[in-house]
């Protein structure tokens, strides 16, 4: 455990995890805050196999994908639409 | 039914400071109740990058609430995040998954450059606490906004200090 950076759920995704999240982070700051919004993201395939990693871990501790996977607008977060403009800008 | 909260903080940093840090804000001193954090799906949408994120945090419960709340000491959070860097906005939503009947989280924040000062950004926070637990609601609902209320502050504070390591204070000169 390196307290510097986050764990993954699972202590074996970590390396997945953190190879993954130093790529993208060099791609989000030197890329996508430039604007370059057309370039893939680099790193796929690395998130393929952290993601595959996670998705295993969540199974293995009965997490059910559907929950997680729902977008705000179909959970209670639809609440942010509805609240008769209570939320401010967007 | 459910209680809202809102409340804005402000960062002594520019948007483009904060959007390079906003993926590293922990762990940091004032989350230590953060315990892990996962990207589960990412994708550019149109000029937004669209994410969608786990992380599992420490159930923190009053003394009172351990009698009705008898399973794990852990709490999933979706966190749902799109950057605009084109319009300089972060909007993320987050909600806690399972454990919804005893109380359900939904936050929103928006972080956006303050209209006064382009060097700093603030963060629009808002929040939907509610409690369907027959008999509890009220208590429920009351501690959740309680507890909602110190960890914008600590939330604050955790970011502060990243950015703070990231990008040091200028000693002023001269």
């Amino acid at each position: 455990h390196n307290p510097k950076v986050m764990d993954s759920l699972d202590k074996k995704c970590n390396d997945l995890k953190h190879a993954y999240d130093s790529c993208f982070n060099s791609w989000f700051s030197e890329k996508f805050l430039k604007g370059n919004y057309k370039e893939a993201i680099p790193c796929e395939s690395i998130l393929k196999m952290y993601s595959d990693c996670v998705k295993e871990a969540m199974k293995a501790r009965n997490m059910d994908p559907v929950l997680y996977a729902k977008h705000w607008e179909e959970s209670p977060m639809r609440k942010f639409t509805d609240n008769g403009g209570k939320n401010g800008t967007t | 039914m459910g209680k809202y909260y809102e409340t804005t903080s402000t960062f002594n940093y520019a948007w483009d400071q904060l959007a390079k840090a906003f993926w590293n804000r922990y762990p940091n001193p004032y989350s230590t109740h953060v315990l892990s954090e996962d990207t589960l799906f990412r994708e550019v949408r149109g000029s937004q990058l669209y994410s969608r994120r786990l992380l599992t945090k420490t159930n923190r419960m009053p003394k009172w609430g351990e009698g009705i709340v008898r399973s794990s000491h852990q709490v999933s959070i979706v966190e749902e995040s799109y950057v605009n860097p084109k319009d300089k906005i972060i909007t993320t939503y987050t909600r806690n998954i399972g454990f919804t009947r005893i109380m359900s989280v939904v936050e929103k924040v928006i972080y956006s450059p303050d209209p006064n000062n382009p060097g700093q950004t603030i963060a629009y926070r808002s929040a939907w606490i509610d409690s369907n637990m027959y008999g509890f609601r009220r208590p429920i609902e009351s501690f959740g906004i309680e507890r909602f209320r110190k960890n914008c502050g600590q939330a604050a504070l955790g970011f502060n200090y990243v950015l703070n390591s990231i990008y040091p204070p200028k000693v002023a000169t001269g």
